[in-house]
């Protein structure tokens, strides 16, 4: 049994030798007060102990000394003199009859001869307690406190002092209604602080403190009005660390009531003491604090700067939450300050590959890449060009364009096989530089764009005249010079122009001058002083309206192929590959019927009418049922669907038209 | 990836190099006289006046050794020549010059067209002045610079610390932590690597700089802000009367600023304020706003630039005076992440 409780008292004693390490002397003092009240606690049964009792008392003493330095834990006397400011500091004028080193004197001679006695005293004390645990220790360590040693008691009159004339200042500054209770407390408790004062006065021996019939009769009136009070710190339980040493400073009843306005006056006094002792240098307990007040010596980093900063803004935590700044807890003094070495704040390597660094480093990478044949042209417009390349989409093969053998050969024959084989393609084999593809509307010729886009290994730019063209003089020649730069940087490179006429329709008088240049250049580029004969830069230009471009640009597209209305084979090849895809009861001779029918009806067009075709199914549903029919149910597309489509789509080529490209064909093509 | 991995190692070697360059080049400390001579109390009175360098010594005049306590003439007669004896005073070929300002620092100041106009950013080891009426970017420039002079030299920065002494309380550490954010830096380690100090009067800005030095011998500072060095001057002396004094309390701070650059070679980055020029002449003129300081500040500084307003968050610079660069503006902007450049 003993030496269970001898255990007890030995962990709870090293636990306040090793704990205080890096502790503020806030926290000090608490650590403290709660490990000496479980080493009390533990030591009741071992009182007849002596080493129990010297260190029990060496550890108060050294808990006092946390308690009483003026100048840290207790510095409160410029926070109520600043309350004060308007009243007479009277407390200063009030003296003392004790002398710190007489009673020291008396606490050496009579400390162990007391310790029986604070001991029933204490159990009486405690028996008067709630069982709540926080009431328990401020209360037990504070009552430990008035029997050891006179120097707290010396001091404790000095607080109450402060205490009384705070006291009378704040009921007059509390003018609230339902404080008229608490005040009476207030006053109650005052007459308490006086006549404890007053006993103490009188009283030279300590053991005779507790033979003092007023005192013992007031201090269980004061441990009734803790809970109370510890009930109000709950409420507000940021504070409650600061405010319960108060509470402990001040007689065990604290008349100290820490209303929400009083917990702001607090913080900012305390604030206010960080930076008095920061620009004074005012002796403090804990050696670390000393060292960097000497060291920052004004200076502080700007971490701490922050935190200051932040704790202006919001109070003393940030609200946010997520607080960069916020004084985290570290284990030692690990964190930094002013006399620091310089710590390169760049992140560890991994990080760089990920989040806001690819910006910079794609940047960095552009600026690699970047070769001689970009110099001049505007960064800006390069990447508006790079943009443009195309490098996906779904994928179009051969097969996929019905008919047109002769321009499909063609083509393979320029783009595919210097691909393949470029020693070949030399000298007078060298592919040309351009291809028009031009026909009636529908026919195909953006269909051959995709088809080259995905089947040349080329890269392959996908301009129209708006990604050319700008708002301002000059930049739209600029453009085309970065086109056709970006293109050499990339080679082999294919540059697809839908609806070419659009940018190189004949040149004439009335034209504005913008684009004209824009023309010019792009003539230039496409074949001019400055273009070398190994580049391998392909143009491909479509349209519609051969018969207006411009004869230079005419020129420069050497090879022009007409692309005409499919013939009747091509076109049951669209009906064929387009009904695969859908449930169709057509025979062959239908569908060659049906290509029969569509004569001089465009690719565009029969895609058109297969799909009006499939709507004829769907047509002969009564509108009730479609809610509930099931897909399967359809019926599949018939023949009779395509003949109801017919006189619905008509071609949208007329012969007329076509004589004009024809005539064209004949005076230029290349077919 | 692989080839980023490599430049990345080889720059890390670069930086241990160059690191231990800076070692051998940089201020030489007052304990070195120790071994020349010199007592170890007269070290120590030296240390206490302010005094941490040997370069700091050399630098003094004569009459600035002899006020320190403890330090008769004949002794400040043997300290001054063993600190010449250890410091090279004398002449030196321009080619020697030449190449060692090949080899100077520039600090970026975030945006790519300042930088071109100041010829690859701000210089070390000499003093740039900013001036401009309120809201044109003075203390946006000290806050993006606080950050940059901690990026490796291959960025353009000054791997450096920043010491910041500020006058007016216009100090916040967030926006460090944004300019942090956009060069990717740990915000932890660029706050902690910023010490800074709020100067309450003339006489406590210039005994900041005393600090300076003590600290700037224990590490490796790269710049030095003085977000407003006139501020308190202009306010703590008044009228024609103190005029004269406040001159040359200002000179001789100057004075100090340059010699911190010249010890350590670090940046000192000053902002100034303007005056508005009143009388009768000055209506005619299109600007009427003069930096004040007046020809002191004018003299001192090595590089002046004038800050104005643009349109929306673009601002102007000017180079006002310098050395070397020709008379010319750039257009940058103060975004949420400090200065960049400015947006079409």
């Amino acid at each position: 049994m003993d030496s269970s409780h001898e255990e007890n008292f030995l962990f709870y004693y090293q636990k306040l030798l090793f704990k205080e390490k890096d502790a503020d002397s806030y926290q000090l003092a608490s650590i403290r007060r709660k490990c000496m009240a479980q080493m009390f606690k533990a030591s009741i049964p071992l009182s007849n102990n002596m080493t129990t009792c010297l260190l029990y008392e060496r550890n108060l003493k050294s808990y006092l000394d946390v308690v009483d330095d003026q100048n840290d834990i207790n510095n409160y006397a410029e926070a109520i003199q600043s309350l004060l400011s308007f009243s007479q500091p009277e407390c200063n004028m009030w003296k003392s009859s004790l002398s710190i080193e007489s009673n020291t004197e008396v606490i050496h001679c009579n400390s162990h001869d007391v310790a029986e006695e604070d001991i029933e005293f204490l159990v009486q004390a405690c028996s008067f307690e709630d069982k709540d645990v926080s009431v328990k220790i401020p209360s037990t360590s504070t009552g430990s406190k008035v029997i050891e040693s006179e120097p707290t008691i010396l001091r404790k009159r000095k607080d109450i002092d402060m205490e009384c004339e705070k006291e009378q200042v704040f009921p007059k500054k509390l003018s609230m209604k339902n404080e008229e209770d608490k005040r009476v407390n207030l006053f109650s408790n005052v007459t308490i602080g006086n006549s404890l004062r007053n006993g103490f006065n009188s009283v030279k021996n300590p053991s005779e403190i507790f033979q003092n019939p007023p005192v013992t009769r007031n201090i269980p009136e004061n441990f009734q009005n803790l809970p109370e009070v510890q009930n109000s710190f709950r409420n507000h339980p940021e504070v409650s660390g600061k405010t319960s040493l108060w509470n402990s400073k001040t007689s065990a009843g604290s008349s100290w009531k820490p209303s929400p306005s009083n917990n702001i006056t607090y913080n900012t006094v305390r604030h206010h003491d960080t930076q008095v002792q920061n620009t004074n240098n005012t002796p403090s307990h804990s050696a670390n604090e000393i060292k960097y007040q000497k060291q920052s010596n004004g200076f502080s980093t700007a971490r701490e700067e922050l935190i200051v900063q932040n704790q202006k803004k919001w109070g003393s935590r940030n609200p946010s939450g997520h607080d960069y700044g916020a004084p985290k807890k570290s284990l030692g003094s690990t964190r930094r300050n002013v006399m620091n070495k310089f710590v390169p704040p760049v992140k560890p390597s991994e990080e760089e590959y990920g989040g806001t660094s690819s910006h910079q480093e794609s940047l960095k990478g552009n600026e690699e890449v970047e070769d001689e044949r970009l110099k001049g042209i505007d960064p800006k417009m390069a990447e508006l060009i790079r943009n443009e390349i195309m490098d996906s989409g779904a994928p179009v093969h051969w097969d996929d364009i019905a008919g047109l053998q002769f321009a499909k050969a063609t083509i393979q024959e320029i783009v595919v096989w210097p691909m393949l084989r470029p020693e070949i393609f030399t000298g007078l084999r060298r592919p040309p530089k351009g291809i028009l593809l031009f026909g009636p509307p529908g026919t195909g010729k953006t269909l051959i764009g995709k088809c080259i886009a995905s089947q040349s290994l080329s890269t392959f730019f996908s301009i129209s005249a708006s990604s050319l063209t700008s708002k301002w003089i000059g930049d739209g020649e600029k453009m085309v010079r970065a086109l056709f730069a970006v293109a050499r940087c990339h080679q082999p490179a294919v540059i697809f122009i839908d609806e070419i006429d659009s940018l190189l329709t004949q040149r004439s008088d009335t034209e504005h001058e913008s684009s004209r240049r824009i023309k010019t250049e792009f003539l230039v580029q496409l074949d001019g002083a400055t273009t070398g004969e190994e580049d391998r830069i392909l143009v491909v230009g479509a349209t519609n309206r051969p018969q207006e471009l411009d004869e230079a640009a005419r020129r420069r597209l050497v090879k022009r192929l007409y692309i005409p209305l499919p013939d009747h084979e091509a076109r049951c090849q669209i009906i064929q590959r387009l009904m695969f895809k859908e449930n169709s009861c057509l025979s062959q001779d239908q569908i060659n019927e049906i290509g029969k029918l569509t004569d001089g009806y465009s690719g565009a067009d029969v895609k058109n009418l297969c799909q009006e075709a499939s709507l004829g199914p769907i047509r002969s549903i009564n509108f009730m049922d479609i809610q509930n029919i099931s897909p399967e149910e359809v019926r599949p597309i018939s023949f009779e669907d395509f003949q109801h489509a017919l006189k619905r789509v008509r071609a949208s080529v007329s012969s007329c038209d076509l004589d004009v490209y024809l005539k064209w064909d004949k005076t230029y093509g290349s077919g | 990836m692989g080839s980023t991995a490599v430049s990345l190692a080889s720059t890390v070697l670069n930086q241990d190099n160059q690191d231990e360059a800076v070692e051998d080049s940089g201020p030489q400390l007052i304990k070195s006289l120790e071994s020349h001579g010199i007592s170890a109390a007269d070290v120590k009175k030296l240390q206490e006046a302010g005094y941490h360098t040997v370069e700091s010594v050399a630098f003094a005049p004569k009459k600035h050794l002899i006020v320190i306590k403890g330090i008769s003439e004949a002794k400040a007669d043997k300290i001054l020549m063993e600190a010449t004896k250890l410091v090279p005073m004398g002449f030196t070929t321009a080619t020697e010059v030449h190449m060692r300002r090949a080899d100077i620092i520039h600090l970026t100041t975030g945006s790519r067209e300042l930088d071109k106009l100041l010829g690859g950013g701000i210089e070390t080891g000499s003093i740039t002045e900013i001036f401009g009426e309120f809201r044109t970017g003075k203390t946006q420039l000290c806050h993006t610079l606080a950050v940059t002079c901690q990026l490796p030299i291959d960025q353009s920065g000054g791997e450096g610390k920043c010491l910041y002494i500020d006058t007016e309380g216009t100090f916040r550490p967030e926006r460090l932590l944004a300019v942090a954010e956009r060069y990717n830096l740990s915000g932890n380690d660029v706050l902690d690597n910023v010490a800074y100090a709020r100067a309450y009067n003339t006489d406590h800005q210039t005994q900041l700089l005393i600090q300076a030095s003590a600290m700037m011998v224990e590490s490796r500072y790269a710049l030095l802000i003085v977000d407003s060095a006139t501020a308190l001057y202009r306010t703590d002396y008044s009228g024609r009367g103190e005029l004269s004094a406040r001159q040359i309390h200002l000179a001789r701070f100057l004075r100090m600023l340059l010699r911190l650059a010249d010890e350590f070679g670090v940046a000192v980055v000053i902002t100034n304020q303007v005056v508005a020029q009143v009388d009768g002449a000055a209506l005619f003129a299109a600007d009427p706003k003069k930096p004040i300081g007046g020809n002191i500040i004018a003299h001192a500084s090595t590089t002046r630039l004038y800050l104005r307003k643009g349109r929306g968050e673009t601002r102007i610079c000017k180079i006002y005076d310098s050395p070397c660069l020709p008379e010319s503006e750039a257009m940058f902007a103060i975004n949420t992440d400090g200065i960049g450049d400015a947006k079409e």
